[in-house]
């Protein structure tokens, strides 16, 4: 894929390296990237900062960090067509990475939008690694736990949790949270209520698949 | 809107207003705005629900939302036509499956899902 080595070539050159290691979760830099040595970078948090190393601030002040969010997600969006459509150079799209020094933070997110779908054990590998651009995704969600009384053992058995690319979570959630005709008028989530495991999870490895995370 | 508010609507008007609905919503989901994605369901349902009440089942009006610039306005479209024109509005499902454009894409592929498992009958 042309296109996003000509932006992944961008953003090394910006001295920006999504594989660099960050701090485990559960202490209060959780998430950071580290030196490796142990400790979270200690330096104030900007505006859109989510603990990577040092940038420049944004050119635009007034973009909080939910609109520097949508427009990443916009442009993962736009690469992964481009990429489907084959349509050649994306200079518009290396244009607005050039401009917009910020979206180097998302750049771990917008990568790992472009996965091709992999399979079940392949997303299962990866759970619990912390990749920067990956969550790991509790297919049957967390909120099950108190609303159906699922065993928290369940929950976070080794087969109800994948790693997935973050920006295909926010969609996933977002779905389970919207309503439409097919459940009833409900929300998924809100149509799952009191429902077994087994239909949860049918449902759950679907969305997966359906988003294109799951072969 | 009030459902009387909404019979002194022509069908193109109201047409236009599901258009204005779909395209917040799809700006509401762009912006992780579950909340406001979910009050505009109800209205594009009372919507959806008033053109049915029409002669004819005018929700076919809908159909000429099919291929719009704006996603959610064609997902939208396709599910309120799938009980009036099946094979239309599959198809137009399956092509917004086929542009893989998120979420809408993912939320086609659910319905197409639910229907062929029979989950889902449209009325």
């Amino acid at each position: 894929m042309r296109a996003l080595a000509c932006l992944q070539a961008l953003v090394e050159k910006g001295g920006f390296n999504p594989e660099q290691p960050r701090v485990p979760a559960g202490s209060p830099e959780g998430g950071q990237w580290t030196n490796g040595e142990g400790g979270g970078q200690s330096r104030q948090p900007g505006i859109g900062d989510n603990g990577g190393p040092t940038l420049d601030p944004p050119k635009d002040p007034s973009a909080d960090r939910s609109s520097k969010i949508k427009a990443a997600k916009a442009l993962a969006k736009a690469i992964a067509r481009q990429a489907l459509r084959r349509a050649g150079p994306i200079g518009a799209v290396v244009t607005a990475i050039e401009a917009a020094h910020w979206l180097y933070t998302e750049w771990p997110s917008i990568r790992s939008y472009q996965d091709a779908p992999k399979s079940f054990s392949e997303l299962q590998e990866q759970a619990g690694k912390k990749r920067p651009g990956y969550d790991d995704h509790h297919i049957v969600e967390q909120g099950a736990e108190s609303r159906e009384g699922f065993p928290r053992a369940h929950i976070d058995g080794a087969g109800n949790i994948v790693s997935i690319p973050r920006y295909k979570h926010h969609e996933i959630t977002g779905w389970y949270a919207t309503r439409n005709a097919e459940f009833g008028n409900l929300s998924p989530r809100d149509y799952l209520r009191g429902r077994g495991w087994g239909e949860h999870m049918e449902v759950g490895r679907d969305a997966l698949r359906r988003f294109k995370v799951l072969k | 809107m009030t459902p009387s508010k909404l019979k002194s609507l022509t069908s193109a008007e109201l047409k236009q207003l599901f258009e204005n609905l779909c395209i917040a919503q799809y700006d509401a989901l762009e912006g992780n705005e579950i909340a406001s994605f979910n009050r505009r369901f109800d209205r594009i349902l009372a919507i959806e629900n008033e053109l049915k009440s029409r002669p004819g089942d005018q929700r076919r009006i809908l159909m000429t939302l099919f291929g719009h610039p704006n996603m959610q306005v064609r997902l939208t479209a396709a599910r309120a036509n799938l009980a009036v024109d099946y094979i239309a509005a599959r198809r137009e499902l399956q092509a917004i499956v086929d542009e893989q454009w998120f979420p809408q894409a993912g939320d086609a592929g659910m319905t197409l899902w639910n229907l062929d498992r029979g989950f889902y009958h449209p009325t």
